[in-house]
């Protein structure tokens, strides 16, 4: 059964998580074990997500969605051994200093932080292994 | 009502966790608030941000080992000077120079109730003091947006100035979706601070949908100037006229001045 505050519900009835928090405006305490679910969706960056994983099978152009002020997301990308080459919207990303030379690294972190709207703040540290 | 545990809440009636002291699990949509702050770091605020408009010095609170935020810093056109307490210990005892960019995103880890290890980025350095208002076209020639509609569709031709500091005109089906002079006119970024536009009539009349002309118009509010044919055949309405943008309501510092025309045809058939 879900938990509702003034029957807005808190706590869902997730069947395969055992129940999510929702429509939680606040969060004060402290935390340890507690860490973000990865994702994977090819060629797609939703800010709704913290943390995203892709391994490029082919030249891929990545769309950015949900972008809101304050909001971050972490990208492990895998190049593959190729490797391939991302694209990014540039209108929206803001790479600094600059975008880097994908073709230099296969693995990349990418981190970015939405700034504005349409401004989005990103840096890349690439891994050979 | 509120969720108690052993008699202490820990979802109030806000919907606010609170008195937590573990979590375990995992989670996908959960943000961070963005909270503007002036002068205070403080370590309860996981993602902020400081627009300075003078020199300011930085202070710190709630510190404790392990508390981490984000600072988004926009040191202004000027650009101005932060300065930063002794606490904060940057990468190799250096400190960035700040006049290097004028946007900053800086990584902050409390690595004790005193200590603060930081990390700061650079973007967009090219901006650092370069906001430039631009406008362009003479008496002479003047800059022009044309509008042909077929026979029963209204043709709007105009001009939109943005707050973000772009500039559209209408294309040739009335649609504002061209933008003009992208990277310059009517700013070459996000104003950082409110200009005022006065568009001047020279001749021909403005259309429905615009806005006032001859008066002093803050352009935090987007401003559109344009001619509507609504009907097909006969005369077509047209507008020339000369902008100005000032950086003050009064336009007394006028920053740039541009002639920019307007014609709009509904075809007869």
């Amino acid at each position: 059964m879900a938990i509702k505050i003034d029957g807005t519900t808190v706590i869902n009835n997730g069947v395969y998580t055992g129940g999510a928090l929702q429509n939680i405006l606040d969060i004060t305490g402290v935390y340890d074990h507690f860490r973000p679910s990865p994702s994977a969706n090819a060629g797609v960056i939703d800010m709704n997500y913290p943390f995203y994983y892709d391994v490029l099978t082919t030249n891929t152009t990545y769309t950015v969605t949900n972008v809101v002020p304050g909001r971050t997301t972490i990208l492990d990308l895998d190049t593959s051994a190729t490797p391939w080459t991302p694209s990014w919207p540039t209108s929206v990303f803001n790479f600094a200093p600059t975008e880097p030379t994908w073709s230099d690294h296969r693995y990349w972190l990418v981190n970015m932080a939405a700034y504005g709207g349409t401004d989005v703040r990103v840096t890349a540290i690439g891994y050979d292994a | 009502m509120a969720i108690k545990v052993g008699g202490t809440t820990v979802i109030n009636n806000t919907r606010q966790i609170e008195n937590i002291t573990g979590a375990t699990g995992v989670y996908t949509g959960l943000h961070q608030n963005l909270t503007s702050i002036s002068t205070v770091i403080d370590f309860t605020i996981p993602m902020m941000i400081a627009i300075m408009s003078s020199n300011t010095t930085f202070t710190e609170s709630n510190k404790n080992g392990g508390h981490t935020a984000f600072l988004f810093l926009d040191t202004g056109t000027a650009p101005y000077i932060p300065t930063f307490s002794a606490n904060i210990i940057w990468p190799d005892s250096t400190e960035p120079t700040w006049t290097s960019a004028r946007y900053w995103q800086i990584g902050l880890v409390c690595w004790s109730s005193t200590e603060v290890r930081a990390t700061a980025v650079a973007y967009q350095p090219s901006v650092a003091v370069s906001e430039t208002v631009a406008l362009s076209g003479s008496s002479g020639s003047y800059n022009t947006a044309l509008s042909i509609t077929p026979n029963g569709a209204d043709a709007v031709a105009g001009w939109k100035f943005k707050t973000d500091g772009t500039l559209f005109r209408t294309n040739i089906t009335g649609t504002y979706n061209a933008q003009f002079g992208a990277g310059t006119e009517w700013c070459n970024d996000t104003p950082s601070q409110t200009y005022y536009i006065n568009g001047t009539v020279q001749s021909g009349a403005l259309g429905s949908g615009s806005s006032v002309a001859n008066a002093w118009l803050a352009l935090n509010v987007e401003r559109t100037f344009q001619v509507v044919d609504t009907t097909a055949g006969g005369s077509i309405p047209s507008c020339n006229m000369l902008f100005r943008i000032a950086s003050d309501s009064g336009g007394v510092n006028i920053l740039a001045t541009g002639y920019y025309a307007m014609i709009a045809n509904q075809e007869a058939q």
